[in-house]
């Protein structure tokens, strides 16, 4: 997979397009719901995913077999989170606490299913992206990138240019930022 | 182990990312401490809730999308490079022109400053000496 990545890369960097289209083709669902719930924004997510790959294109002589490429697409993308987005509109909306006070917390429970707890369940969903959305952007990182694309520590580390152990206090510390946020359901 | 420090490996221990060692210690804590039970129980639902919204949804158009935002940005640099190439052919044209027309009035103005200073040096000499004849000769080669 990783040797293939490679030969891949090396015909992006030539300029081959239909290599790169198999680059999106493959990174795109990981890459957007890591944008998508780093903005916490419904609207601009593919603005910014179009542009990940559009720097990772241009980028492509750059990369070397040795990393593994989605660790380097995932430092370009979280390069660009960090420098780009947090100074301009599309940073996320600070949450609104009273909003939720007045959720229903009940569909996380497993068991039978009814509309009512789908319906809670995914109001729910929305609550916990807004949630996600507006932690402190390190704890967001690390925790988008363990959670949702399965980086271990170590490769986050690498990701963010810092240690396993800021990782792990990063992730303990996100979750405990989420469960306080949603304590009425936990 | 205390109860603090088991929480705040609690996480690691849910991904895991513990080494066996500190992973045997979690478990015995968890074991005997009801209330370290309790929050890991209450990490795990967290994380339950966040797989339920894993998925994100996504333009059937957004590869079309990606390949022609890179179509049209390599056109533009193309065209940054060809403008850039044309700048830098017109520098070097002008700084060739300015050089020659500095070189060509430095010689040609060396010729007429050599003339005087012929001049100069050998009005000194009286007539009929050797600048008289040469003068003439100089002259003859300005023209």
């Amino acid at each position: 997979m990783e040797e293939l990545e490679s030969k891949i890369m090396i015909e992006v960097a030539k300029g081959n397009l239909s290599a790169f289209r198999e680059i999106v083709e493959r990174y795109q669902k990981p890459l957007m719901n890591f944008v998508t719930k780093f903005t916490g924004n419904k609207s601009m997510p593919e603005d910014i995913a179009q542009e990940v790959f559009l720097r990772a294109f241009k980028a492509a002589k750059d990369y070397r077999p040795r990393a593994k490429f989605k660790t380097w697409l995932f430092t370009i993308a979280t390069n660009y989170c960090l420098n780009e987005i947090r100074d301009s509109k599309n940073s996320p909306q600070y949450i609104d606490l009273f909003e939720l006070n007045e959720a229903g917390f009940l569909a996380i429970a497993p068991d039978t299913y009814s509309p009512e707890k789908e319906f809670e369940k995914k109001e729910l969903g929305d609550i916990l992206r807004k949630a996600i959305a507006n932690l402190p952007e390190k704890q967001k990182i690390a925790v988008l990138l363990q959670k949702y694309n399965g980086f271990s520590y170590e490769e986050i580390s690498h990701i963010m240019g810092c240690s396993v152990s800021a990782v792990e206090s990063l992730i303990q510390r996100a979750r405990q930022n989420l469960k306080r946020t949603l304590s009425s359901c936990l | 182990m205390d109860c603090n420090n088991i929480r705040n490996k609690l996480s690691a221990y849910l991904d895991d990312e513990l080494s066996f060692r500190d992973r045997e210690v979690v478990e015995k804590h968890l074991e005997l401490c009801p209330a370290c039970a309790r929050e890991k129980k209450s990490l795990f639902l967290l994380s339950s809730l966040m797989d339920e919204i894993a998925a994100e949804d996504i333009s059937p158009f957004f590869t079309e999308k990606v390949i022609s935002s890179v179509k049209t940005d390599s056109r533009q640099t193309s065209k940054h490079h060809s403008l850039r190439s044309a700048l830098a052919c017109l520098g070097i044209i002008v700084l060739m022109l300015a050089g020659a027309g500095i070189f060509g009035s430095h010689y040609l103005n060396r010729d007429e400053r050599d003339e005087y200073a012929y001049l100069s040096n050998f009005d000194d000499f009286p007539p009929d000496s050797f600048s008289y004849i040469l003068i003439p000769s100089l002259r003859g080669k300005s023209r």
